[in-house]
């Protein structure tokens, strides 16, 4: 018997990942990729002439991707269920044998799946134009790789909470201002009560402590943020299927 | 229908529904309650410091106004062409230029709204902090920022009948916040490069409009230093705003016209 | 039965929820001192390549951020290359600078003489390809011909910025001993909290210590007469002698941290820079001064002996 991943899920995964590409969303991370390969070229036109230099550049390029990914999974999450419910695609969908947490997840998937390809379809090019000329820890970069697609799963789980409560404008706004914002946020109220409550997936960036040679993080550190990436997600996800399985289509 | 009337009438739709949807009041909420943020923070109990709140404010009200300007010129045509309600205009006597002039003068005329009700907002704070305002260079600040809503609507409309919303709407933001950095790249490189490299930055240089063009933000800011701008370089800076606006206006609308409905 | 599973998802999510933001306020990458984004002289070094100056104000390192508001700040908005360079590193120094630079505000200044032009971050006619397009950017942005002399503005307003990017990063030891001496000139008391601060989040940083040692200084001079030939007054005294202890335990920590490999411009391994031998140096020989100030010369003898063990020159000092 097939599971019901591959009967509902699946299926979900499958059809949002082409309907970006019927959209040309691809022409995204072209654009992305162009720009970089842009900013990357002409560095190495000006030259690196020092070894910090190259640290700049490689803290810059990977911190730009992972902007890039983050933004482009809020954004792809972000209309999935507004696009639905407006364009009145999801009672097809729902008159299926399909539990609407498939649904849920298969758009949740889908849109960690993208801005996991746009990750690291442009992490090749900078790990190959750029220079590593000063010492870098290994051990980080296996934590940084580790980390960043726990943390596209927490971006990708944020706005779909959050258009489930909020108008699409303002789950978008607040989304980014999480994803992008939640660990200055934590930080400048700190003393609000239960801030620290808000999803940070800012706080599983290595990239700092990466391109400052700085050792990895005990095993125990990198194990509590990949837990707390995953009870983030699954978190999010849950008062999303609660949000979804209430509301009245 | 006369095509003056129907340009005012589209502008209408276009601003009511960027104020009906709430996209706009968010957008302004956010950057109030960043302003808010920053006019209540406390530094020490020192009094004064007007450079920071100054600074916060003007790049906040450029940026918000900016990003609500391209998120509604770049949905304007790619949604009617998905909801269809493009035909039921197009069956009146409206001809295509209109439609698009009346867009485009509609999305200007929410960029108008914005900027006054943060006018609103960040003059009242300037006051509050004891802080002067020189009004010469912000109100040219304000008027060089809205000819470049002028150019980014344009870009917008164009990029959206070549790309997907999205597609449309990062290449947007992109020139918006990487153009300052491509003009810098561009000085940089150019004696480093080859004559054909070099041929390829100067068509860069003059293809794509530079926003840093637009941004007086930086002599607002130390304006105890620097007078307002000329006119004549003022006149200069609405003739490359209008060089633009005009330039991908003309090619969105050769687009539009081709374009099957 | 389906509210009992309703009840139960929703306290299952708020469960979790709970736990990750525990976790996740428990670990912190970031957390750690030192680092080459928060190095001085790291950030010279990238500051002045050609990739920094074609990246612009583009950056990602609350240090160089920090940077280049400063420079910009200073000198009315207008973007010249980096320029600021070890003059401005020690904390000695710092303070030594900032007071000269309040004391030009509104004066025009040919800075550094000795390293000639400051090339402008928006180039001179000459050197621009962009025609009109930048002979326009160069009206609407504050730019000025790097020939002429630099104007020095007011460095109080750059007091809310070191404010946010000591909270954005608590380990961002540059940002409370600049700010500190900036927030001196306006109000010395809110400094040396803003200082305490900067200790409680990273003790083991000696150059907080030393920079509160110099505030203190100044605070005892505004307090009273200072100088060798007359009695210190018991107000004066007390500062001092808090003075004294800051000294005491930068230097302890300093010379717990100095690797053995320093070379002759003061550079060693584990990212000690020149500047740090500077502040090490400065705090070694405050405390020898300040004690024997205080009334203990004996004991200042024998600092000098303990310190000379690191650096030698604190021979001279024995009296």
């Amino acid at each position: 018997m097939r599971s019901a991943f591959h009967m509902a899920v699946w299926p979900i995964v499958r059809a949002t990942v082409l309907e970006a590409a019927r959209r040309k969303d691809i022409a995204v991370l072209a654009i992305f990729m162009v720009a970089l390969l842009f900013v990357l070229g002409s560095a190495r036109v000006v030259g690196l002439e020092r070894p910090a230099a190259g640290t700049f550049l490689l803290n810059l390029s990977l911190t730009l991707i992972i902007g890039g990914a983050h933004l482009v999974t809020l954004l792809v999450a972000a209309r999935q269920i507004p696009d639905e419910i407006e364009q009145r695609t999801l009672y097809p969908l729902l008159a299926r044998p399909i539990h609407r947490s498939h649904v849920l997840i298969g758009k949740w998937l889908a849109a960690c799946l993208m801005g996991l390809a746009l990750f690291f379809s442009l992490f090749i090019p900078v790990w190959l134009l750029v220079p590593r000329l000063e010492h870098y820890e290994t051990g980080t970069l296996i934590q940084l790789l580790t980390l960043q697609p726990m943390a596209l799963m927490v971006t990708a789980a944020v706005p779909l909470f959050l258009t489930l409560c909020f108008p699409r404008g303002l789950a978008m706004a607040l989304a980014l201002l999480i994803v992008l914002g939640a660990d200055y946020l934590v930080r400048f109220v700190d003393g609000f009560p239960l801030i620290w409550l808000v999803p940070n997936p800012s706080r599983l960036n290595m990239v700092l402590r990466y391109t400052d040679g700085i050792a990895p993080l005990s095993f125990w550190g990198w194990s509590a943020l990949m837990l707390a990436a995953l009870f983030w997600t699954a978190s999010l996800l849950l008062l999303s299927r609660q949000l979804f399985e209430r509301r009245a289509l | 229908m006369n095509q003056a009337r129907a340009i005012g009438v589209i502008a209408r739709s276009v601003l009511l529904e960027a104020i009906r949807r709430k996209e706009i009041y968010l957008l302004i909420a956010i950057c109030f309650a960043l302003i808010g943020f920053v006019l209540s923070m406390d530094f020490f109990g020192l009094g004064g410091l007007i450079k920071f709140y100054r600074e916060v404010s003007l790049r906040l009200i450029g940026t918000f106004t900016a990003v609500a300007v391209i998120l509604l010129a770049t949905r304007q045509l790619p949604r009617e062409f998905e909801l269809r309600t493009i035909y039921p205009l197009m069956a009146r006597p409206v001809s295509r230029w209109a439609f698009i002039m009346g867009k485009g003068l509609g999305v200007f005329l929410a960029a108008v709204f914005c900027f006054l009700l943060f006018i609103l907002i960040y003059t009242p704070g300037m006051l509050f902090l004891g802080g002067e305002i020189a009004w010469g260079l912000f109100l040219q600040h304000i008027y060089l920022q809205l000819l470049q809503m002028f150019v980014l609507t344009a870009a917008a409309f164009l990029l959206s009948l070549c790309f997907s919303k999205s597609g449309a709407l990062t290449m947007v933001l992109l020139l918006y916040f990487a153009s300052t950095l491509l003009s810098s790249i561009s000085v940089s490189i150019y004696e480093l490069t080859t004559p054909l490299g070099q041929g390829l930055l100067t068509i860069l240089n003059y293809g794509l409009p530079q926003v840093a063009l637009f941004d007086l933000s930086g002599k607002a800011l130390h304006s105890e230093l620097w007078s307002p701008l000329s006119l004549p370089i003022m006149a200069a800076l609405t003739l490359y705003a209008a060089f633009y606006t005009l330039v991908y206006g003309t090619i969105a609308y050769a687009l539009f016209r081709r374009r099957p409905l | 039965m389906r509210g009992a599973k309703q009840h139960l998802g929703w306290l299952v999510a708020l469960l979790l929820l709970v736990v990750a933001g525990w976790l996740g306020a428990h670990v912190d990458p970031n957390a750690y001192a030192g680092g080459r984004a928060r190095d001085e002289q790291e950030r010279l070094r990238r500051n002045s390549s050609a990739l920094a100056a074609m990246l612009g104000e583009f950056r990602t390192s609350l240090s160089d951020i920090m940077f280049i508001k400063t420079e910009r700040y200073l000198h009315g908005g207008v973007a010249y290359l980096p320029h600021m360079g070890d003059l401005a590193m020690s904390a000695e120094e710092l303070i030594d600078e900032v007071d000269e630079h309040q004391s030009e505000i509104g004066l025009e200044f040919l800075d550094h003489d000795e390293e000639g032009d400051v090339p402008t971050i928006i180039p001179t006619p000459e050197r621009d390809f962009r025609g009109w397009v930048g002979n326009l950017h160069r009206e609407v942005q504050p730019w000025r011909d790097p020939t002429k002399a630099h104007i020095h503005t007011d460095g109080r307003d750059l007091i809310p910025w070191f404010r946010l990017m000591t909270r954005a990063d608590s380990h961002y030891i540059r940002g409370y001993t600049a700010g500190g001496f900036w927030l001196n000139m306006a109000d010395p008391e809110a400094a040396l909290a803003f200082i305490e601060e900067g200790i409680q989040h990273n003790p083991q940083e000696f150059q907080l210590y030393v920079s509160r040692g110099f505030l203190l200084i100044r605070e005892a001079r505004r307090t009273g007469v200072t100088t060798s030939d007359v009695e210190l007054e018991p107000e004066v005294a007390a500062i001092l002698e808090r003075a004294r202890d800051d000294f005491r335990k930068a230097a302890q920590l300093a010379l717990v941290k100095r690797p053995d490999d320093v070379d002759e411009e003061g550079f060693g391994s584990g990212g000690w820079g020149s500047y740090h031998e500077n502040d090490a140096l400065a705090a070694s020989r405050m405390d020898i001064l300040l004690t024997r100030r205080l009334g203990d010369p004996d004991l200042a003898n024998q600092l000098a002996h303990r310190y000379a063990n690191t650096f030698p020159e604190m021979l001279e000092m024995l009296q």
